[in-house]
Formats: C-alpha cells, sequence, structure tokens
C-alpha cells in the first residue's frame, strides 16, 4: 500500500470524522480523496469496523451477590450505626434527667424546714431587712430633696426636654369622641 | 452526597463500571474486586463527591485500581479464559451473525495489546461514550494528547484486526 503525504492527511481527517462534523471544505477534500485512493478507503472501512466492534462489547452486569455485599457494607451498615448513635443519645438524656432529678431531692432535703427556723436565719433574715428599710428611707430622703429643688425652681427636670409624642391612633381617638 | 444518593449512584453506575473493569483488566475476579471497592471508596468519601460528579469520580477511582492490579501482575497481555466466554456469549440477542462474534473476539484480542492509558482512553471514548473533556478530567490528561492517543490507539487495533484477517 503506498501511503503519499496526502494520505497521511487525509488519514487524519478520517480519524476527526470519527469524532464529530468536520468543516465542510476538509470535508470536500476528505471525500475527493477516498473516490481516488483505495487504501485510504479501506483505513476508514477498518476504522469503522473498530469503532462497531467496540460498541459491539457487551455490558457485563455486576453480580448481584457483590451488589448485597456492597449494601452490607455500606448504606445498611450506616443505619445500624445511626441506630446505635440515636440509642446512645437517648441513654445519654436519661442519665442526665435522673442525675438532675436526684440532686434537686439531695439539695431539698439538705434546706430548712419551712415551718421551723433556725435562729441563725432569722437574725440572718432580719439583717437583710434592716438592711432593705435603710437603702429605701435614703432614696426617699434623696427624692424629698430633688423634688423641692423643682418646686422652688431651683432646677428643671430632665423629664421636660424629652418629647412626649403619643401614637396616632390614640391621640386621635380622644378628639373624635369629644366632638 | 447522601446515603440516598449513594445509592442512587450505585445502581446507576455500578454495571458500567464493572464492564470497564472487565474490559479493562480482562479478568473477570479482579473486576468485580476493583469494582466493590471503588463502591466502597466512593460511601468512605461520600461528603466530599456530589451527585453530578459520581459518575466522573467512580470511573476514575476503578481506573486507577484497575492499572494498580495490572501493574501488580506487569500487565497481563491475553483475555483470561473466564473473560473470553463473554466475547463470544450473544446475551440477549441470539440473531447476532458469526461474523458479529468473530469481530467481538478479534476486538477483545486487540484490546489485550493496548498499553494501559490507550485501553482506558479507547474504552472511555468508544464504549462508555464519554466527552473528550469527560475522558481529560477523569485521565488528567491534556486534550491534544487524549486526541493523538485516541488515534494510535485506533490505529494500532486496525493492524491487529488486518492481522487477524478481520478487516480489510
Amino acid at each position: 500500500m503506498n501511503q503519499g503525504a496526502d494520505c497521511i492527511v487525509i488519514r487524519e481527517a478520517i480519524q476527526d470524522r470519527l469524532d464529530g462534523p468536520i468543516d465542510a471544505a476538509r470535508d470536500a477534500s476528505l471525500r475527493g480523496h477516498l473516490e481516488r485512493c483505495a487504501a485510504c478507503r479501506d483505513y476508514e472501512k477498518g476504522l469503522l469496523l473498530v469503532r462497531e466492534a467496540l460498541r459491539s462489547l457487551p455490558t457485563v452486569p455486576m453480580p448481584a451477590g457483590d451488589l448485597e455485599a456492597v449494601w452490607s457494607r455500606t448504606v445498611d451498615a450506616g443505619h445500624d450505626r445511626e441506630r446505635f448513635r440515636l440509642d446512645w443519645r437517648i441513654a445519654a438524656a436519661a442519665v442526665l434527667i435522673l442525675g438532675a432529678g436526684l440532686l434537686f431531692t439531695w439539695l431539698g432535703r439538705r434546706g430548712p424546714s419551712p415551718t421551723a427556723p433556725s435562729e441563725a436565719e432569722i437574725a440572718r433574715a432580719a439583717d437583710e431587712a434592716r438592711l432593705v428599710f435603710a437603702l429605701t428611707a435614703q432614696a426617699m430622703r434623696r427624692t424629698e430633696r430633688a423634688a423641692g429643688q423643682v418646686l422652688a425652681e431651683e432646677v428643671s427636670p430632665a423629664v421636660r426636654r424629652v418629647p412626649i409624642r403619643w401614637p396616632d391612633s390614640t391621640h386621635a381617638e380622644p378628639r373624635r369622641s369629644g366632638t | 452526597m447522601t446515603s440516598e444518593g449513594f445509592r442512587r449512584a450505585v445502581l446507576e453506575h455500578k454495571d458500567r463500571l464493572h464492564s470497564y473493569a472487565v474490559w479493562m483488566v480482562h479478568d473477570a475476579e479482579e473486576a468485580r474486586d476493583v469494582t466493590q471497592e471503588a463502591l466502597m471508596r466512593l460511601w468512605r468519601h461520600r461528603e466530599s463527591v456530589y451527585d453530578a460528579t459520581a459518575r466522573s469520580w467512580l470511573l476514575r477511582t476503578v481506573h486507577n485500581l484497575c492499572v494498580d492490579r495490572m501493574r501488580r501482575r506487569q500487565s497481563r497481555n491475553e483475555v483470561s479464559s473466564e473473560v473470553a466466554p463473554i466475547l463470544i456469549d450473544d446475551g440477549a440477542d441470539p440473531e447476532r451473525s458469526a461474523a458479529s462474534r468473530l469481530l467481538r473476539t478479534a476486538i477483545g484480542r486487540a484490546l489485550a495489546t493496548l498499553s494501559e492509558r490507550d485501553r482506558a482512553i479507547v474504552l472511555m471514548r468508544e464504549v462508555q461514550g464519554m466527552s473528550y473533556d469527560e475522558i481529560s478530567t477523569v485521565l488528567e490528561l491534556p486534550l491534544g494528547t487524549l486526541k493523538s492517543t485516541l488515534h494510535r490507539a485506533r490505529e494500532q487495533l486496525r493492524q491487529e484486526l488486518t492481522g487477524a484477517r478481520v478487516v480489510p
């Protein structure tokens, strides 16, 4: 089989045409060459047969037993782990609730009886009450002094500088009801 | 990828992967091992694989596992006795002619003569019907190299079939 320079170029075009359309000028040149060159016609025929043979190779299905093995080691095994994880969480929550219950019971037993406070508890409560009364009295004295200053117009209360607006609805209602 | 996504990917691609492994390693037992291993790996890496890229991911994994196996046994250049019956089995199409069976047997043997990479490219392009871009991604090859390799591999297969007097 004599293979000229043209044949080398044409065979490249034959290969490209197997992969998809080639441009019109190249295709026309290819067709013209194939009409004249029996060797290139055989070449193209051979490649087409190779392609046909490759495409006729049968699909070989994965054996069913192998697929079962994959499921058991992946998705199904994953479900077992998920179930274990869920069980573990439920158990942990139960232990926490039980622990909290025991703690509250123990603290309740340790605290004073509501019907019979000890002398120390009564003394501590009295001290706390005295402190509250003293702070309240101090606050009332300060308020009285401030009120005296406002009435004597020695100071102006900050509240006057704050603009007060009623919401439109509540502002409008009394006007309507007044007319 | 969720568990459900994994299940869908396995059901959609398992036969394609197994076929690829069979024609790649030419050994039924190893093809089964390779396919199962690839699917197990997908399960282990499912957090980082998207549903849309599962096919490419699986093919790359199967391909790499096949190459490892072939290198370990120094590339078998023949069709094993377990794979040969697949080539002449007409399966669901008993009407297939003797010429067609002859052609399939010849191409099965011719494939075994290609290098690992050439065989992978031919299988992905002509048998699996993958695009150049997808093959380029899976095999991490530049498009130019991929195209010239495919042309050379087709030519080698043509010569093998010519030698076997199957094609002119």
